[in-house]
């Protein structure tokens, strides 16, 4: 292999550092496999968790009465069955016995009961209460029977039960713990097939298989949760063989990767959309049919096919086709002609100026706001983008009135996590006074109207019909944002890892992963 | 020394607080995540103590700092002490070698360079060294990774497990200081050389080593440490980007973290810590040129 000669003057420092090769054993299946992410979990407390990282570790290590499985559908983990009584607000769960949680503990009726009583206790400052707005309380049966009950029929309970936030933890280290769970290894404790032995923050965090797991006996005894910032950096230590799996692939190195022959690309559809929304108080964009011209103006499939390399697929509804409520609605058409006729209709035949507002902490964030300027150009409409740093950007969607947003069409790469459309559509687009979620001040009356109807509906097909008619306003009647594509979840692998599959929800299942 | 240090620490305490609130981004938010209430956010904020008045805020972290807390992570709630503490050993390790390699290549390479003044070793000698000082840091790391690690398979690529670790991040770090105190080395050494106490020493039949060392360096060493000194600031700038890269847990990549997380506590304690290092290291390098100058010595 040729070295490039501008290197040369590095070596000299180099060689005289270095010893001989690093030997590399490897021969038949390892009782390790290591996992690389950008960034370090911040808490393994599933109470009080927001980010994906420590989502990852918080899937392993821990399980909640229900789950999902790999196509999102709804299964028993902890609860060996459950239903819903007539009124629609009693939801009884029977649960399996003889579990325990990795610090000895066992699991029972009580470990539930305390599990959501500490989810709603407002002083212990969860990040995530506001999932559980609509539980009332949760009763004790018998140790194997645990009744929860809403303050009102709530279709999304069960995905709401298999997020990972309603995770049950030990009520023994909860309590040993307390506002402490979670922050460090010893201070972790669910049931999952892996338990947390060692955390040294930013450089590895080991997990442990749990031997005679009740659910999965894992092939590989260690995983080793390693994180590296820099997505380059990620790939080498990959192709170097030094880690075995990563996530975040940089889009640019995808289609390089997919021909290697080290290397195999997994991929799963996402949760995630990539869009651009709309603040629908700025003028023009107030006016539906301006914002139905800027979504007939962009051409999604050139923008698929040459930013992110075809490892996404055009929107077909404002959610993606694994959540439960997804209509498909259809690739919105590029039709320059049309959108210059509606915009002659609004009254601005010659176009405006406006601005986008994007960051680079989206992969391709700017890069896809360059490409929408320069298409909307084509109809007219002069946008200036604006480029901004994650905890800028953040700041403008903090519940802030119309009067102090600057932002107009701002880039978004929304996902919800409960995989399920009641999350996906009603803290994002529903009527309210500030942009607590709704950061684009989106509000549509029988939007508002249908997606109160749904949220208490628990008739499946009547559920699905109330959410398909709220997706057709958002998406092509009143348009909220621009839907520009459906995400993959991608993770590289080395050749010889086996088992591992990417979950919609962006995080990678191990608990059936082998290395060889 | 304590005189000098304290106004220091105590400037750059203040400039950091008001960086860090002038710049927008509202940690309580950060902290909540997208999906989260106004409630949750203003309990946060209220929490971390951010809806008080800028000079009770500030007047709390010196009053906390002084006795040696530096606050909590927003982001992790682990206290800031105990988040620097894991890290600065990778940290300190890491500049520590750096600043060793970038002497001992640096002195070397320089010295060479003036003793063959001119010669074809010079030239090859000063061109690397204005390679060196010209590569862009995060562009030879990566290099050096693509080399090492994936090509010939020498050296791990990133991760600070054992000392081989250390190797690609120290020599990415060296590489721009070596270079410089290259060229600062032959510079001070040709002056020196060119003086008449060398040649007094040479015409007293002193080997061409013992002046090159005991006459020739010992005077040259007085630009040379002001140069490494100065340097040691660069070398931890370095350090937020080379953590980053090689994946290095040290107190660098923390505050690259901690800056996009607005983690107004983390940012502050790292800065306090790395402006206490480097003033400790410019110290320090003053002590050496006393010690080589003693016309230093008042």
């Amino acid at each position: 292999m040729r070295v490039p000669a501008c290197l040369v003057p590095g070596c000299l420092v180099l060689l005289a550092a270095c010893g001989g090769p690093a030997a590399d054993p490897s021969a038949g299946p390892r009782d390790t496999l290591i996992f690389s992410a950008p960034a370090d979990a911040t808490t393994l407390d599933p109470h009080n968790t927001t980010d994906t990282e420590s989502d990852q570790v918080i899937g392993m290590v821990f399980e909640g009465l229900l789950g999902f499985d790999d196509k999102m559908q709804i299964v028993g983990r902890l609860a060996e069955s459950w239903s819903v009584a007539e009124d629609g607000v009693t939801w009884t769960f029977t649960l399996r016995q003889g579990i325990r949680f990795h610090d000895g503990a066992p699991f029972d009726a009580e470990a539930v009961r305390r599990n959501f009583a500490r989810v709603l206790d407002p002083a212990q400052k969860h990040k995530r209460l506001p999932l559980y707005v609509m539980l009332d309380r949760v009763d004790v049966v018998d140790p194997a029977t645990v009744r929860i009950i809403t303050k009102y029929p709530f279709g999304a309970f069960e995905p709401t039960i298999a997020h990972i936030s309603s995770s049950i933890i030990s009520p023994l280290a909860a309590e040993r713990f307390g506002l402490e769970f979670g922050k460090t290894a010893a201070a972790t404790a669910g049931t999952g097939p892996y338990r947390v032995v060692s955390w040294r923050k930013d450089q590895e965090l080991v997990l442990e298989r749990v031997d005679d797991h009740w659910r999965v006996p894992a092939p590989t005894r260690r995983l080793i949760y390693r994180p590296i910032p820099e997505g380059a950096a990620r790939v080498l230590a990959l192709e170097a063989g030094d880690v075995d799996v990563i996530s975040r692939v940089p889009p640019p190195e995808l289609t390089r990767l997919g021909q290697s022959d080290r290397v195999q690309l997994l991929k799963t559809v996402s949760i995630g959309a990539q869009q651009f929304r709309f603040n629908v108080t700025k003028k023009p964009l107030n006016d539906t049919r301006v914002r139905q011209a800027i979504s007939y103006a962009i051409n999604r499939r050139a923008i698929v096919d040459t930013l992110v390399a075809g490892f996404a697929t055009p929107s077909t509804s404002a959610l993606t086709p694994i959540m439960r409520g997804y209509a498909n609605l259809g690739e919105i058409p590029y039709d320059p002609e049309k959108a210059r006729a509606l915009l002659r209709e609004a009254g601005y035949p010659n176009g405006f100026k406006t601005t986008i507002a994007t960051t680079p902490r989206y992969p391709m964030g700017v890069e896809l706001a360059e490409a929408l300027a320069a298409q909307l150009k084509v109809v007219g409409i002069e946008a200036a983008i604006r480029v901004y740093d994650w905890g800028t950007m953040v700041q403008f969607w903090a519940g802030l009135p119309p009067e102090k947003n600057p932002q107009e069409i701002f880039i978004m790469g929304a996902g919800a996590s409960t995989a399920d459309a009641d999350w996906g559509l009603r803290p994002i687009f529903m009527t309210a006074p500030t942009n607590e979620n709704n950061y684009g001040y989106y509000s549509n009356a029988e939007f508002d109207r249908v997606i109160q109807a749904a949220m208490r509906e628990t008739d499946a097909d009547e559920r699905q019909r109330l959410y398909r008619r709220a997706q057709e306003i958002v998406y092509l009647e009143d348009p909220g944002a621009v839907w520009l594509f459906d995400n993959q979840y991608i993770v590289a692998a080395r050749r010889g890892v086996e088992g591992v599959t990417p979950s919609s929800l962006g995080v990678v299942t191990f608990e059936r992963a082998t290395v060889h | 020394m304590l005189g000098r240090t304290l106004p220091v620490l105590a400037g750059v305490s203040l400039l950091v607080f008001l960086i860090v609130h002038a710049i927008p981004g509202d940690p309580a938010v950060i902290a909540a995540g997208l999906e989260s209430s106004p409630e949750t956010v203003e309990q946060i904020r209220r929490s971390l103590g951010l809806d008080r008045p800028l000079p009770e805020q500030f007047a709390r972290f010196v009053g906390r700092a002084v006795q040696g807390d530096l606050g909590v992570s927003i982001r992790t709630g682990v206290p800031v002490t105990e988040e620097i503490a894991h890290r600065l050993p990778h940290t300190a390790r890491l500049a520590l070698w750096s600043v060793a390699a970038a002497a001992f290549f640096g002195i070397l390479a320089g010295a060479l360079a003036a003793v063959r003044r001119n010669s074809l070793l010079d030239h090859l000698v000063m061109s690397a060294t204005l390679v060196a000082v010209s590569t862009p840091s995060f562009w030879l790391a990566l290099m050096l990774m693509l080399t090492f690690s994936l090509w010939l398979g020498w050296l791990p690529s990133i991760g600070a497990t054992s000392p081989l670790h250390y190797v690609l991040p120290v020599a990415t770090l060296a590489l721009q200081a070596a270079g410089e105190i290259a060229r600062m080395t032959r510079a001070a050494l040709l002056d020196v050389l060119g003086d008449e106490f060398v040649r007094a020493a040479r015409a007293r039949g002193s080997s061409g080593r013992r002046v090159l060392f005991r006459h020739a360096l010992a005077n040259a060493l007085v630009p040379i440490t002001a140069v490494i000194g100065l340097r040691v600031g660069g070398l931890l700038a370095g350090t937020v980007l080379v953590e980053s890269v090689f994946a290095v847990p040290g107190v660098g990549r923390m505050m690259v973290e901690a800056v996009v997380a607005r983690d107004f506590p983390v940012i502050q304690g790292g800065v306090l810590v790395i402006a206490t290092l480097y003033v400790a290291v410019n110290a320090a390098t003053d002590t050496v040129a006393v010690v080589a100058d003693p016309r230093l010595r008042a």
